[in-house]
C-alpha cells in the first residue's frame, strides 16, 4: 500500500504540491506554446506525472538493494518512465492542436523539454521514495529491538520471581513428616497447607502486578507454614491499613524480605522473636514497615544476600526511582522501609 | 522399651527446631543399639549436655542460633564424641567430610537412612575405626564456606564468647595456644597461630613475626628501633616486634594496596 494512500489528506497534499511543479512546468513550456497553451498542456500532464511518479514507489520497494543492482533497474525505469511521459505530452499535444487549435512552435523542443522534466520529477520521487522506505526500514527495526528488549526484561523480571527457596520447603517438609504419627490433622493441614502456598506463590508470580491484599494472603500462608518449625517462638504482629489492599504491586515483593528477617532475625536468635509488619499510606505513596528483633553479633548465617538486592531490583524495574528500599539499625531492632507509588492501577508505560 | 545394653549408643539430638527434634527422637526409637538420653535446643546446652553426659553420638542440625553446627563441634574440641549432621543444607557435605563426621543427613530423614548412619557409628565405635581427631578449627570454617573467617568463637569455662573479626587487634602464639587481645582483654585459643592466621582474611590480617599476628588497621606506625630491628606500636600504644620475614610481608601488602 503505498504511504499516501493511507491517509486520504497524505493525497491530498500530494496533489496540491502538484500545483506549483504545474505552474513551473507552465512557465517553462511558454516560450514555445503561448501561456495559455503551456499552462493546459502543464495541467493535462500533471495527473500523468503525478501517477508515474507515485509508481516509482512500488519500484523502489521491489528495487533489490545495493547499488549496482539497483541502478540496474532504476535507470532503465527512469527512462522508461520519461518515454512514456513524453508520449503521453506529444498525445496532449496532439489532441489541443487538433482541438484546441493550439500552435505548436519547435515541437522537438516541446518534447525534449517535457522529457527533461520527466526524467528529473521522476528522478527526484525515486530518490524521495528511497529515502521514506529508508526511514520505514529503521522505524521497524526499532521497534523489534524495543520488543527484543520486553522479552528479555521480561524473563529477567520471571527468572527474579521464581525464587522460591529450596530450603524453606526441606524444613516445612520435615515439619510434616515429624507430626504424621504425633498429629495427623496437623501433618494433613500442613501438607495442604505448603501445597496451597506453592500454588498461590506459582499463579501470582506468572502476573506482572497483583494487589496488596493478595500478596498479604501469600505472606499469612508463608507464616503460617514457619510456624510449624518454630511454634510459638516466631510471632507477628499486622498493622495493615485495609483501604490499601487494592493496591498494586509486583508479586512476590514483601514475602521474600518476611523469608529473609526470620532466616537473619529468628534464626540468629534464642528466645521469642516478634515481627511486626505495618503499612500506611502517606499522601500518593505507600510506607511500609517490617521490624523484627536482630542480633548484629550473630555470626553471618548461611545463604547468599541476593533476597534484598532481588526486591531492590524488580522495585526498580516496576516504579523506578519512584520507589525505594531502605534498612536501618536500632538498639537490637532491623527494620527495612519500602515506599512505593499508592495506586490501585498499573503504571502506564510510556 | 528395648533392652538396655551396654553397646547402646547414648546419643544427644541438637536442633532448635521442635519438630526436628520429635521426629528424630520417634525414629531413633525403632532403631535398635540406640538411647536418646537428652535433647539440646541450641548450641550453647549442646556444649553443657556434652560435658554433663559424655554422649557416644550427637546428632547436630547446622543452621542454629547463635552457635551453628560446626563451631559447637570446634568448641568441643577433643572431648567430641561422633557427630551426625541433619539440616536441610546440602552444601556443608564436603566440610563435614573433612571434620570426620559420622554421616550428613539431609532433612526429612528417611528410616533407611539414618538406620545406616547409626550402624556405621556403632561399627566406628566398636572397632575404634573412627579416624583421628579432625581439626576442630577447620571446622568453624565450613560452615562459612571459603569466606574467611568473621568471628572467633572461644570457651570460657561454662560460657562461650564470640570475638568479631573487626574487634581482634592481634594474636600471640603460646605454645599450643593462642593468645588473642581484643577490646582490652586476653583470651586464649587452643589453636596454633597459623591455622587462625589461614582463617583470617589476609587483607585485613598480617603475620609480623613468627609469634604475632596482627590486625592491620590497628597499626599506629612502624619504628625502626635498632638496625634491621623493627617494631610495630599499636593504636593502644603496644609495641610489637617485627620480623624481617614480616616486615617483608608488610611491604608487600603495602606494594599492592
Amino acid at each position: 500500500m503505498h504511504p499516501l494512500l493511507t491517509q486520504p489528506r497524505f493525497l491530498w497534499a500530494y496533489l496540491l504540491a502538484w500545483i506549483p511543479l504545474i505552474s513551473i512546468q507552465a512557465s517553462l513550456l511558454a516560450p514555445g506554446l503561448g501561456a495559455q497553451g503551456a499552462l493546459l498542456v502543464a495541467s493535462f500532464l500533471a495527473p500523468v506525472g503525478a501517477g508515474l511518479c507515485l509508481s516509482s514507489w512500488y519500484l523502489v520497494r521491489t528495487a533489490p538493494s545495493g547499488w549496482s543492482r539497483g541502478l540496474a533497474v532504476f535507470l532503465p525505469a527512469v527512462l522508461a518512465v520519461s518515454a512514456l511521459w513524453t508520449l503521453a505530452g506529444a498525445a496532449i499535444l496532439a489532441i489541443l492542436r487538433r482541438g484546441w487549435g493550439l500552435t505548436v512552435l519547435h515541437p522537438a523542443q516541446i518534447l525534449a523539454q517535457i522529457a527533461g522534466m520527466a526524467i528529473l520529477l521522476y528522478g527526484a520521487s525515486l530518490l524521495l521514495h528511497a529515502l521514506l522506505l529508508f526511514d520505514r526500514k529503521a522505524q521497524e527495526a526499532d521497534k523489534i529491538r524495543l520488543e527484543l528488549l520486553n522479552l528479555a526484561r521480561e524473563s529477567e523480571l520471571r527468572a527474579l520471581r521464581a525464587q522460591i527457596n529450596p530450603h524453606f520447603l526441606f524444613n516445612a517438609l520435615n515439619a510434616i513428616a515429624a507430626q504424621t504419627t504425633l498429629n495427623p490433622q496437623g501433618a494433613r493441614r500442613a501438607c495442604t497447607g505448603l501445597a496451597d502456598y506453592f500454588r498461590q506463590c506459582l499463579s501470582l508470580g506468572k502476573q506482572e502486578w497483583i494487589t496488596l491484599g493478595e500478596e498479604l494472603a501469600l505472606l499469612q500462608a508463608y507464616l503460617d507454614l514457619e510456624a510449624l518449625r518454630f511454634g510459638d517462638r516466631l510471632q507477628v504482629q499486622w498493622e495493615i491499613d485495609p483501604s490499601l489492599k487494592g493496591n498494586r504491586i509486583p508479586p512476590l515483593l514483601l514475602q521474600p524480605l518476611v523469608e529473609n528477617a526470620i532466616k537473619h532475625g529468628l534464626g540468629g536468635c534464642l528466645e521469642d522473636w516478634l515481627l511486626t509488619l505495618q503499612i500506611q499510606a502517606f499522601g500518593s505513596e505507600m510506607h511500609i514497615l517490617v521490624t523484627n528483633p536482630f542480633d548484629p553479633e550473630a555470626g553471618k548465617p548461611v545463604g547468599t544476600g541476593t533476597g534484598l538486592a532481588n526486591v531492590r531490583e524488580r522495585m526498580r524495574l516496576a516504579w523506578g526511582n519512584q520507589a525505594s528500599l531502605s534498612q536501618k539499625v536500632e538498639a537490637d531492632l532491623f527494620q527495612l522501609r519500602l515506599i512505593l507509588p499508592a495506586s490501585l492501577h498499573e503504571p502506564t508505560n510510556e | 522399651m528395648s533392652q538396655r545394653m551396654n553397646r547402646d549408643l547414648r546419643t544427644i539430638v541438637v536442633d532448635d527446631e521442635p519438630l526436628a527434634r520429635s521426629f528424630l527422637r520417634e525414629l531413633l526409637a525403632e532403631i535398635e543399639g540406640v538411647e536418646v538420653i537428652a535433647e539440646c535446643v541450641n548450641g550453647f546446652e549442646a556444649l553443657k549436655a556434652v560435658n554433663e553426659y559424655r554422649p557416644d553420638l550427637l546428632f547436630l542440625d547446622i543452621q542454629m542460633p547463635k552457635l551453628d553446627g560446626f563451631e559447637v563441634l570446634e568448641l568441643l574440641g577433643k572431648e567430641a564424641p561422633q557427630v551426625i549432621f541433619a539440616t536441610a543444607y546440602d552444601q556443608f557435605a564436603l566440610k563435614a567430610f573433612e571434620a570426620n563426621a559420622v554421616d550428613y543427613l539431609l532433612k526429612p530423614v528417611s528410616l533407611e537412612r539414618l538406620s545406616a548412619a547409626v550402624a556405621k557409628a556403632q561399627r566406628w565405635k566398636l572397632s575404634q575405626e573412627a579416624p583421628t581427631q579432625p581439626d576442630p578449627v577447620k571446622l568453624a570454617a565450613g560452615a562459612r564456606g571459603s569466606e574467611p573467617l568473621r568471628r572467633i568463637v572461644v570457651k570460657d569455662g561454662e560460657k562461650v564468647i564470640f570475638i568479631p573479626a573487626d574487634k581482634l587487634d592481634y594474636a600471640q602464639a603460646q605454645d599450643d595456644y593462642v593468645l588473642l587481645r581484643s577490646e582490652g582483654r586476653e583470651i586464649l585459643k587452643q589453636q596454633t597461630l597459623q591455622s587462625l592466621e589461614s582463617l583470617l582474611d589476609p587483607r585485613e590480617f598480617v603475620r609480623i613475626h613468627r609469634s604475632f599476628l596482627i590486625r592491620l588497621d590497628r597499626m599506629k606506625k612502624l619504628e625502626l628501633e635498632a638496625k634491621d630491628q623493627r617494631v610495630a606500636i599499636l593504636r593502644d600504644g603496644t609495641r610489637l616486634p617485627v620480623s624481617r620475614s614480616g616486615y617483608q610481608r608488610l611491604r608487600e601488602f603495602w606494594a599492592e594496596s
